[in-house]
Parts: structure tokens; C-alpha cells; sequence
């Protein structure tokens, strides 16, 4: 896949093969969370569609022309005629492009699978929103609401043109997204949710905003396993602020008590909302997560 | 008392060190940066880890910490502290090493001997000697050799320790400590050290004037053997053979006593033997031909020591005593003549290859060549500087009652018609220096002398007997009785004792010719014999068989056993009693100050292990990009 010459690709993130493969796939909503334009997905409610759901008794001013003719003339009583709704779903990219978010490579495997679930949302006819989370000065940068898959040039045309750096927060990100930010569906959020910030609050208002969080954590390797011993000065890549750390090879196994600790506790907070949540390392195989483990999860059908 | 001290105090200055270490620490605390996307997993690792370590405070500078321990240890080890085990400070300190036979034995089946216990603690001590103090080394069993005189070089030492090996020979410690005391005018010490398993004699006598230190290793396992053999003439011609075992433990031991004559294996005896039961054996072994005995003791199970388990013995073939007797002294003639098996002669037959076992000479009479002599009635040339004849009659007013030649003689009553008195200022020690020993005390001088000489005995009864009493006393034949068993003791044919280990029994050989003496473990040494041909003086350190050669053949073959009951009992003593003092066995305790800076240095490793594994390891400095 990698050998495709660069000219011929519709994009830098994906390869054309992991395109058509991902045309063919759609995101797997745990809820329903859509909303009332024409979509897709089934909605609880009766609708326009031509597929037959059900009856129920007329009531004074229903539309009559849903009035189902034959069942009047048989049983003399007005029954009408429901039909399935489908509606559309909004689907939101939030890529996490702070500072912390340049090492080993986390930001481009971030912007890849953003793009994926992109293509995944622009081929099934979602509303695609994407915001990229870089200074608090700037604010979010974000591609407008688009739909179906002409869109996918300006799509990968925004991801590609992410540059990593800032200090923005996550959850002020979110905040930030929230704000602005109109209809229902589904929340992708790529970060490495390296923050002291409050989660809780930012998880509960994706929530109330009828958004289904999709929590996806890219860690780097050391990250994952980091490789150190003796003083270190340690320096925040956002903050600038430092740590001091004597002995750092005897502190890994408490650093890995506490990642895998965090990485359960976001776990916790996205299914706690109704969301799902998912750690990657930014060294795995891209076609491992995606047409592996993402499906296996169910975040791709 | 400090249990510590220092041989290098002068070192302590290095502590100085310390104010750079830590300026240089902190000058050059900077540490490397290392840029991460977040400090927020290290900050909680961080807290949970302060609140659960009580150290780190302590541990943020662990680095200046680890830093100055090293330091400090290094400097410590190089002011060479050590344990103060001996409160004594000795400077010089020599070592007596038992080398008895004792010290050969095994507490239990493949254990080492006793010898290296002791040598194992000698050489413990050697390892922990400063370079201020030194240690000698004398290996002691009957005699004394020092194998190193006091020195602090531990290779030299430790060398000269490893050629040290058992004697299978008694212990006496007269000789070592004599051989100490003459070393501590040269190079002063007050404490010595003696090493045994405690088989020594109880009683020495000596005046220490130093303080003995007697440390015993530990104790042998049982031991049985074979401690005396001697053989006696019967009448009916043979020998009769007697052996006695001794064990060292109450608990009976059995094994099979096996005799081997002349290379034939013969009766074979089972024994049981405990310490409170030492049997005696007795074989028969005809004595009309010369016999070489070996006997061999077997014993069942564990013995501890080997060298006891064998005994040579060799046995002359029977005949009858030669004896001449100066046809002047008819008085010696007829007692003579009335003993059986003695052949008395009148005139010596200068032809015969046998020699004389006994010879009566008067005054005036050139005495022959014969294994013992009675001078009769004459002043030794010698000594007649020191007595001479007086023509008054004298009286015998003493003598020795334990000398062989006058067991059962009284000389009570003996009138002596010409005496002998000391000439003016000389007395019986002039005697004695000229090697004579006076057996009959007269009233003025001396009445009968003896003299050894080699392997030949002389007696001089100096008085004329003629012109005496003596040959009408009850006395006279049983001292003549005396005079031939005497004679046939020193021709082996009243009774042969088993050689000892030590030296070799007198060979007779050629006069001045060179021998070559082989003996077990590979002995090798020379030995020439003196003018009238007796080789002597050629030390037998190990239970076997010694050739004599000469061009490789054989001239003599002699047997030497250990057959010495105390080291076979393995006999221990917890306490010497010396002239003045006694000596109670201590536990083992140092007497050397043990080094600590060994230990200090694998420290001092350890540390630098543990900062290069802490802060060096990884230098690198990985997760870098």
C-alpha cells in the first residue's frame, strides 16, 4: 500500500486502498443520537420513507392523506399508515494538536484517523464537522459542516494542513467545540489526553448536548514504556513548566501503575456517557487499528 | 575499651575530600533536560511516590548521598580500621604448630586432619595481618624447627605454612618454647600461640616468660592402634612376642591383628579395644633364625589415625652370650660359668666373626672389643686427674639402686682394703662432665663407674675385688647375674623392643662410608657412618621400612613404628602445667586485630554499582528524540 506513488493519492494521510476500503464502512453509534434531517439512520420516530413501520388510530388532525384507504373500507374506522424516519447524523472530528501532541508521531496518526473516520462519515452520509484544537489565543480551527463524499477533498484538505503546537487545553477544547457546535451524533475526540483539566465536566456536556463521545487516547512509545534512568529534568511540552525526577528507572513501575490507572479512568468516563473509549500507540500498524481493532471494538462497521 | 581502632589514622585527613565532593556536586548539578508531551502522569507518579517513601527528601539528592558514602567508605578502608579482637596489640606473635602424630588424625571419614584445623587457623591469622605486625612460625613435636622467623610477608608466610606436615613422633614443648624464648631476646614478644589437639604432655618444665595462648582445634574421632611391641627370650629357646592395642574412645572397637614374618603372612588375631581395655597379645615366634616382624592392625570402621596401625619389629637368631673373662679374676669366672646360655672364654679368638658381648678385664689387661666391659681394679686414664687409689680401707656408704647392674645388690658392709678419693677440688661433677656416672659411692671417692660409649656400655669398679669383700657377699653373684643379662640385652637376646619413630636405630657399617637412605613418602637422605662404623643420628620422621643402600644394594633394612600409647589414646589435656604457671585451654579467639577494610572496599563497590545501575545506566538518556 505504501509503494502507491504520492502523485496518484488522493491524500497523504491514506492510501488509496485504505480509502475504498473505508468507503465501505460506516460508524458504529452505541445510541441513535441523529437528528431530524434526512439521513441514513433509522429514527424511533415514524417518517417520510416509503418502508412500512406500523399503524395507529387516527386522531383528530392527523394528515389524512396517510389514511390507509383499504383498511377504512374493511373495518369502516380511519387507521393511518406510519412509515420508518431516517434521519442524519452529525459526526464531529476533534483532533488534539497541542503541543504535547507533536512527539513521536502522535499528531499525523491523530490526523490519519481522523481522516478514516471522515471518509467512514462522508460516505454514509453523516454531516461531518472537524475542529483541530491548537492555540487558546487562535482558538479551534474548524472545517464547517459538510456532507457526502465531495467533501472529502476539503476534509483531507483541512487535516493536512494542521500544524501541531499550542497549549489549549483539552476540555477547554471541547468547551470550545461545544459552543459553537449544533446537532446530534456522534463526538470523535483523538488526544493523548495528557491534561489535569476536569474531564468529568466536558464528558457530561458532550452528553447533555446529545453528542456520543468517542474517547480514542494516541500514546507514544516511550510514553507507553518510557526509557529513563537517573536526574532528569523533565519539561512540559505546553507548559514549559519542569519536574524533577532522581532515580527515574526505579519510578517506572509506579508510572505504569499510574498510566494504566488513567487510561482505565477514561475508559470509565466515556462509558459512563454512553461513549466508548479506546488507547492506541501511535507506532501500531495503521491498518491494525483501523480494519483490526477498531472494527473489533465496534467502532467501524 | 574501643572495640574499634585504626592502623592508618593519618588517612582520616582525606576526609577532607568531602567539601569539594559536594561543592563540585553542586556546581555540576545540572541536570539533563528532557522534554516531554506532559507532565502530568510524572507529577502523580511523583506524589504517590513521596507519600509513600519516608526518604525522599533524602533520596532528591540521593546521587550527593550515594556520592559521599563512597567517599567516606573509601576513605575509611584506606585508614585500615580494624576489629579490636586482641587486646593485647600484638606486634609479634609466634605460632607453634603441633606436628605431632596426633595431628594426623581425621575427626571423621574425609575430613581433613587435625594439622590442617590448625593450619587453617594459623593462616586466617596470617591473612589478617597489618603491615605492622608480623608472625613466626615453629613446627613442634618432639623437637622444635622454626619454619619462619617473624616476618609480615604474608606470601612468605602462607608458603611456609603449607611445607609444614606431621612427624610421626611424640610431643614434647620444652623445645619449642625454649626455641621461642630465644627468639624473644632478639625480637621481644609477650604472647605466643600454640596449636594442638591437645595431645601434648600436661606437665612441662619450663619457666614461660611469655604468656602462652593454647588453643585446641577441634577434636579427632576414634582412634584404635597397636602402642607397644617387644619380644622376650624363653627358655624353651623361642621369642615370645607381646603386643599391646589401645584405643581412645570408651566405646569398644574391634579389628583383626594380623603378624607378617619375614614377609609371610601368619596368625591373625581379632581384637576388641576400648580405652579402659588395652589387651595384650602374645604370639609365639621361633628364634632359631633372624625374624623380621611386621605387624598389621586392621580395624573395623573409622580410624582416625593410620600411622599406629603398623609395628616392626626384628629379631635376632638365638645363640649363646660370648663372654671373656681375665683369667686374674677367678671370683668373675666361676659366676659366670654357674648362668646358662653364656659361653665364657679365657683368651678372646682373634679369628672368630663373632664379636664379644661381654668382657672382664683387671688392671693392666688391654680390654677386647665387646658390647660391655667391667674394668676391674683400674683408674680409667681420664680420670686420673680427677681421683686416684688410696691405701685406706674405705666403705661403700651409697648407691644407685635403679642402675640395672645393681638390682638386688647390697653393698652394705663392703670392706675395701684400698679406696679411691677425689683429688683436691675435684668432685663427682668432674666425673660427669667427662661423661662417667657414679653407681657406688665410697667414703672419700668413687667405687664403681659406668660409661656409656656409642652402643657400647663400660663399668669400672675401681677398687681391686681381690682386696675386698665383694666376692663373698651374697651381692657378688647377682651383680655378676646382672652384668650378663645386661650383655645380652645389648646383644638383643633378652629382650627386643620395637624401634620408635624419630631416629633410626645404630646400624653397624662400614667405617666412613657414604650410605643412601630411602625411607616412605619418598625419603631421601645420606648418612655416613663414624669410625667404627655406626651410622647414627639419621632422622626417621614417618612409620616404615628405611633401606640402607650403598650402589643399590641393600646393606640395611630397618622397621621404625610409632608405638607411642599416648598418641595412640589421643589423649587431650585442657590444662599445661608449666614451672610457675598453668595454662588452660581458650576458645578460639583472635590474637590478630581483624582488617576491616576489605569489607569497606566490596562496599564501596557495591555502591559505585549502585549509582552507575541508579544514575549511570541509562546515560543515554532514552525517551529522547
Amino acid at each position: 500500500m505504501e509503494t502507491e506513488s504520492p502523485h496518484r493519492r488522493l491524500t497523504t494521510l491514506l492510501t488509496n486502498t485504505q480509502l475504498a476500503r473505508l468507503a465501505r464502512t460506516r460508524l458504529g453509534g452505541m445510541r441513535r443520537f441523529t437528528n431530524r434531517s434526512q439521513g441514513e439512520h433509522r429514527s424511533h420516530r415514524s417518517g417520510q420513507s416509503t418502508e412500512f413501520c406500523d399503524y395507529r388510530e387516527y386522531s383528530p388532525g392527523d394528515d389524512i392523506r396517510h389514511v390507509d384507504w383499504n383498511i377504512f373500507a374493511r373495518l369502516h374506522r380511519p387507521y393511518l399508515k406510519l412509515f420508518l424516519e431516517e434521519e442524519r447524523m452529525h459526526v464531529v472530528l476533534l483532533v488534539d494538536a497541542s503541543a504535547s501532541m507533536r512527539f513521536e508521531k502522535k499528531l499525523p496518526r491523530a490526523l490519519q484517523l481522523a481522516a478514516a473516520f471522515g471518509v467512514a462519515a462522508l460516505s454514509g452520509a453523516e454531516v461531518l464537522t472537524a475542529a483541530v484544537i491548537n492555540d487558546r489565543a487562535s482558538g479551534l480551527r474548524r472545517l464547517p459542516p459538510c456532507k457526502g463524499r465531495t467533501s472529502m477533498r476539503r476534509l483531507f484538505d483541512f487535516l493536512e494542513a494542521t500544524e501541531p503546537g499550542g497549549d489549549t487545553p483539552l476540555e477547554e477544547g471541547i468547551d470550545a467545540l461545544l459552543h459553537e457546535h449544533r446537532g446530534r451524533g456522534v463526538v470523535l475526540v483523538l488526544s493523548d489526553y495528557l491534561t489535569t483539566g476536569d474531564l468529568h465536566r466536558a464528558g457530561n456536556a458532550t452528553f447533555s448536548r446529545g453528542l456520543e463521545i468517542f474517547g480514542l487516547q494516541i500514546l507514544g512509545p516511550t510514553e507507553i514504556d518510557p526509557d529513563v534512568a537517573g536526574d532528569l529534568r523533565l519539561i512540559d511540552s505546553e507548559t514549559a513548566e519542569h519536574l524533577d525526577v532522581s532515580a527515574a528507572a526505579q519510578l517506572m513501575s509506579v508510572y505504569q501503575e499510574h498510566r494504566k490507572a488513567y487510561t482505565r479512568h477514561l475508559g470509565r468516563l466515556c462509558r459512563q456517557r454512553g461513549g466508548r473509549f479506546l488507547a492506541v500507540a501511535a507506532d501500531e500498524p495503521l491498518d491494525q487499528v483501523l480494519f483490526d481493532r477498531l472494527r473489533r471494538e465496534g467502532w467501524l462497521r | 575499651m574501643s572495640f574499634l581502632g585504626f592502623s592508618a589514622i593519618g588517612a582520616a585527613a582525606l576526609f577532607s575530600l568531602i567539601v569539594p565532593l559536594v561543592v563540585l556536586y553542586f556546581l555540576k548539578l545540572k541536570r539533563p533536560r528532557l522534554e516531554v508531551p506532559s507532565l502530568m502522569l510524572w507529577r502523580s507518579v511523583l506524589q504517590d511516590n513521596r507519600v509513600n517513601s519516608p526518604f525522599q527528601r533524602f533520596k532528591r539528592n540521593f546521587l550527593l548521598v550515594l556520592q559521599l558514602l563512597l567517599l567516606i567508605l573509601l576513605v575509611l578502608a584506606a585508614m585500615q580500621p580494624y576489629w579490636r579482637t586482641d587486646p593485647h596489640n600484638t606486634h609479634r606473635l609466634p605460632i607453634i604448630l603441633d606436628t605431632s602424630a596426633s595431628m594426623s588424625a581425621l575427626a571423621a571419614a574425609g575430613d581433613t586432619s587435625r594439622l590442617e584445623a590448625a593450619k587453617q587457623i594459623a593462616r586466617d591469622l596470617i591473612r589478617d595481618l597489618d603491615g605492622h605486625q608480623q608472625i613466626a612460625l615453629i613446627a613442634c613435636n618432639i623437637t622444635a624447627r622454626r619454619v619462619v622467623p617473624f616476618t609480615s610477608n604474608k606470601r612468605l608466610l602462607l608458603d611456609a605454612l603449607d611445607t609444614i606436615t606431621v612427624e610421626h613422633v611424640g610431643s614434647d614443648l620444652t623445645e619449642a618454647l625454649r626455641m621461642a624464648r630465644a627468639m624473644a631476646r632478639a625480637e621481644p614478644f609477650n604472647r605466643i600461640l600454640l596449636l594442638s589437639d591437645g595431645n601434648i604432655p600436661s606437665r612441662i618444665d619450663f619457666d614461660l616468660p611469655f604468656h602462652l595462648e593454647y588453643q585446641r582445634v577441634k577434636p579427632a574421632g576414634g582412634n584404635l592402634g597397636i602402642g607397644t611391641v617387644n619380644a622376650h627370650r624363653t627358655r624353651s629357646g623361642k621369642w615370645s612376642l607381646f603386643v599391646r592395642l589401645f584405643a581412645s574412645t570408651d566405646t569398644p572397637r574391634t579389628g583383626t591383628l594380623a603378624l607378617i614374618r619375614n614377609g609371610v603372612t601368619g596368625p591373625e588375631e581379632n581384637v576388641v579395644v576400648s580405652a579402659r581395655n588395652s589387651p595384650r597379645l602374645v604370639f609365639e615366634v621361633p628364634g632359631d633364625a633372624a625374624a623380621k616382624i611386621e605387624l598389621r592392625l586392621t580395624p573395623d570402621g573409622f580410624d582416625a589415625m593410620a600411622c599406629d596401625n603398623v609395628a616392626f619389629l626384628a629379631l635376632a637368631p638365638m645363640r649363646r652370650v660370648r663372654a671373656l673373662v681375665d683369667p686374674a679374676l677367678p671370683a668373675f669366672h666361676h659366676a659366670l660359668s654357674s648362668i646358662d646360655q653364656i659361653d665364657v672364654l679365657n683368651k678372646a679368638d682373634p679369628k672368630s666373626s663373632v664379636p664379644l658381648d661381654l668382657a672382664v678385664v683387671g688392671a693392666g689387661t688391654e680390654a677386647p672389643e665387646a658390647a660391655v666391659t667391667l674394668h676391674v681394679g683400674s683408674i680409667p686414664v681420664d680420670l686420673e686427674a680427677a681421683i686416684k687409689r688410696h691405701d685406706a680401707s674405705s666403705l661403700a656408704v651409697d648407691w644407685r639402686r635403679d642402675a640395672p647392674l645393681l638390682d638386688h645388690v647390697n653393698f652394705a658392709d663392703l670392706s675395701i682394703a684400698t679406696g679411691v678419693v677425689y683429688l683436691p677440688g675435684k668432685q663427682e661433677a668432674d666425673l660427669e662432665n667427662l661423661r662417667y656416672e657414679v653407681l657406688v659411692y665410697g667414703r672419700h671417692g668413687p667405687l664403681l663407674l659406668q660409661r656409656f660409649e656409642g652402643s657400647k656400655q663400660r663399668f669400672y669398679l675401681l677398687f681391686d675385688s681381690d682386696q675386698s669383700t665383694l666376692p663373698y657377699r651374697v651381692g657378688f653373684p647377682v651383680m655378676v647375674s646382672n652384668l650378663a643379662r645386661i650383655a645380652m640385652y645389648a646383644a638383643g637376646l633378652l629382650e627386643v623392643t620395637g624401634s620408635r619413630t624419630h631416629v633410626l636405630p645404630r646400624v653397624p657399617l662400614l667405617p666412613g662410608v657414604t650410605y643412601q637412605v630411602h625411607g616412605p613418602g619418598g625419603y631421601r637422605r645420606q648418612v655416613t657412618a663414624d669410625r667404627k662404623g655406626i651410622a647414627a643420628g639419621v632422622p626417621a620422621p614417618r612409620v616404615g621400612r628405611y633401606a640402607l643402600t650403598m650402589g643399590g644394594d641393600d646393606k640395611a633394612n630397618l622397621g621404625v613404628s610409632l608405638l607411642r600409647p599416648f598418641e595412640t589414646q589421643l589423649t587431650t589435656v585442657d590444662q599445661i602445667t608449666f614451672t610457675e604457671v598453668k595454662v588452660n585451654v581458650t576458645a578460639q579467639r583472635r590474637l590478630i586485630n581483624k582488617p576491616l577494610w576489605p569489607w569497606l572496599a566490596a562496599i564501596a563497590i557495591v555502591v559505585l554499582l549502585v549509582e552507575w545501575w541508579l544514575f549511570h545506566r541509562g546515560s543515554k538518556v532514552a525517551g529522547t528524540r
